[in-house]
């Protein structure tokens, strides 16, 4: 942005754009999810629309932040695998959103495989960063590769465990992967809340606090879509799904504030007070 | 030290105090830098060092050597008829050398004549004998002084003379090795390295490779460009105070001259506190904090003390 501002100006007033856009977007989504103004099939499309439209834009910041960094720079390779997760999740919002809207319910198929697959890039962007923060040994990398690992499959057993216990689902790989979903949004929780530590004060804490509000948020869902207390509470008309969808908007909102501002600071950051932009 | 002398040519001769005060006013509002030599009948001579037209020191030579004149002392001192004056302009540099070959004891002096190839071999030993040592290398057309810190540092610093000028430069502890000349006259002055001027000299050294590990360790965090901007604000602060130093992510280059120990270990640490803040803002503080701690293991052993006595105590 060429308006003769500081860099400083530059960075807050984008910044702020973005916050007061972001709550327009969730008090919007409020509205249509609570009031359900239209009729359902707008209802329901603008609802799915809102989710995918704020995932792709925070896919495009990842995106933006990756391109922002040197091809010779450590943190590039965290942004380029986080940018490619962000990426998987926003097609697996549309596939998930397309089925809804056309179809209904939504049965596992093409967008839990974009949305495993996110994982997997989430976890080597976790884990590339680890290495940059404490240069483990090999023997070091492994042995955390193959705990976190080893969380996630007792947590998914654990939680799989439970959901077969609580429902008498005979659709074992629904069942296998809803407790996935859980069980990875934890571990991963864990990892960005020890990284949002590790960076705590600095620019750098904000994405993976977002990812952490994140993983919190699809805990809950993929928690109440494993036990089967979503597909309830929705019979019922309870809030807690209302609570449940809307938190998940509320959470990519702030993943995706958070990697903006992951942006902004590598645009604007540690410039002069009298750099204009 | 006497050997820089015969470098200073007189463009005044036996002239009054009066007039020696009129010189000094000249060079400050000239924003000379470089040395006034006064020199008098009886044999002794003092000089004052200008930096940007602000006196520095005053240096006096006696039996053993040069003694630093305090401040309140230098109105007496230069009250004195007769004095024959001559100039010499210095970089910043140079005037740091010299500052360290007027300040430094000289516990001994050796002299010899020593072939290239002797001589890097002299001189491999000296850079790690743990004392540092003034090398002043003579043959004909050639006068050099170098300054050996006696603790491995990687850099020697070299003051040659030409044509009565004076060019700084610096070299590792190969240096006989690009000499041209197979055999030169030299001069050897032994000094004690826990003396001021040499833990300032030595300190320089330490700090430039802490910031070089610093900023590497920086990068590998934040990337390049956020480096480069962290090391544009270092070194505009050190600028805006007025200081020659600059610091890219390859590391400080440091012109600055100081007039103390104490002034210098106030800039290095006002230095680190702005990389503290400055990195503090992209990775937060306890990690920016972590960097430097880590970083200060990573330096070896001497150094580290070094660091530690006059910057991290």
């Amino acid at each position: 942005m060429r308006f003769g501002w500081s860099s400083k100006a530059s960075f807050q007033r984008v910044l702020w754009l973005a916050v007061i856009i972001s709550l327009i977007v969730a008090l919007v989504y409020f509205v249509i999810y609570w009031y359900q103004p239209f009729s359902e099939f707008w209802n329901q499309l603008l609802s799915n629309l809102f989710t995918q439209v704020v995932s792709l834009v925070g896919a495009i910041f990842a995106v933006m932040t990756w391109s922002r960094y040197d091809e010779s720079d450590a943190p590039r390779s965290v942004w380029g695998n986080f940018a490619a997760g962000l990426c998987l999740w926003f097609a697996g919002e549309v596939t998930w959103g397309y089925i809804n809207t056309t179809v209904g319910e939504v049965p596992i198929g093409l967008q839990d495989v974009f949305w495993i697959v996110a994982y997997f890039f989430f976890g080597r962007a976790l884990l590339r960063q680890y290495r940059i923060l404490n240069q483990p040994s090999t023997r070091e990398l492994w042995m955390r590769i193959l705990l976190g690992s080893a969380t996630l499959l007792v947590l998914t057993f654990a939680i799989y465990w439970v959901v077969i216990s609580i429902s008498e689902t005979q659709d074992v790989l629904g069942a296998v992967v809803n407790s996935f979903y859980p069980a990875a949004d934890l571990t991963m929780a864990l990892i960005a809340l020890w990284l949002a530590r590790n960076f705590s004060g600095g620019a750098f804490s904000r994405p993976w606090l977002g990812l952490l509000v994140f993983t919190i948020s699809d805990f809950m869902y993929a928690w109440l879509e494993a036990s089967g207390m979503y597909a309830w509470s929705l019979e019922q008309g309870n809030l807690l799904t209302a609570i449940a969808d809307i938190s998940y908007l509320i959470a990519y909102l702030v993943l995706a504030l958070g990697v903006l501002y992951q942006w902004l600071f590598l645009k604007y950051g540690l410039r002069s007070s009298g750099d204009v932009r | 030290m006497q050997d820089f002398l015969q470098h200073f040519r007189n463009t005044h001769v036996k002239v009054s105090p009066g007039f020696v005060e009129t010189l000094i006013k000249t060079q400050r509002e000239e924003l000379f830098t470089g040395v006034m030599c006064l020199y008098y009948a009886t044999g002794e001579f003092s000089l004052l060092t200008f930096l940007n037209g602000s006196q520095q020191k005053l240096y006096r030579n006696h039996e053993k050597g040069m003694e630093v004149v305090p401040q309140q002392a230098w109105a007496d001192a230069l009250d004195r008829p007769d004095a024959s004056v001559a100039f010499i302009k210095l970089s910043e540099e140079a005037l740091r050398f010299m500052r360290v070959t007027c300040e430094a004891l000289v516990l001994h002096v050796e002299r010899a004549i020593y072939s290239k190839e002797e001589l890097l071999d002299h001189v491999s030993k000296w850079a790690v004998d743990g004392s540092p040592t003034i090398l002043h290398l003579l043959a004909e057309k050639i006068d050099k002084f170098y300054l050996i810190d006696g603790n491995s540092a990687p850099i020697i610093e070299e003051l040659s003379w030409v044509d009565d000028e004076a060019h700084f430069s610096i070299c590792d502890a190969s240096f006989p090795d690009f000499l041209l000349l197979h055999e030169y006259q030299m001069i050897r002055y032994a000094s004690d390295g826990v003396q001021g001027i040499w833990q300032e000299y030595e300190l320089r050294f330490a700090f430039n490779l802490l910031m070089r590990l610093m900023l590497n360790r920086f990068s590998d965090l934040a990337g390049r460009t956020l480096t480069e901007r962290l090391c544009e604000q270092l070194t505009q602060y050190a600028t805006d105070g007025r200081k020659n130093i600059r610091i890219t992510i390859n590391g400080v280059a440091n012109h600055c001259y100081f007039n103390s120990l104490e002034d210098e270990v106030h800039v290095f640490r006002e230095i680190l506190h702005q990389f503290r803040v400055g990195a503090g803002s992209a990775i937060g503080v306890r990690l920016a904090d972590d960097l430097a701690h880590d970083t200060l293991l990573k330096v070896d052993s001497h150094r580290r003390e070094l660091l530690k006595r006059h910057i991290y105590d």
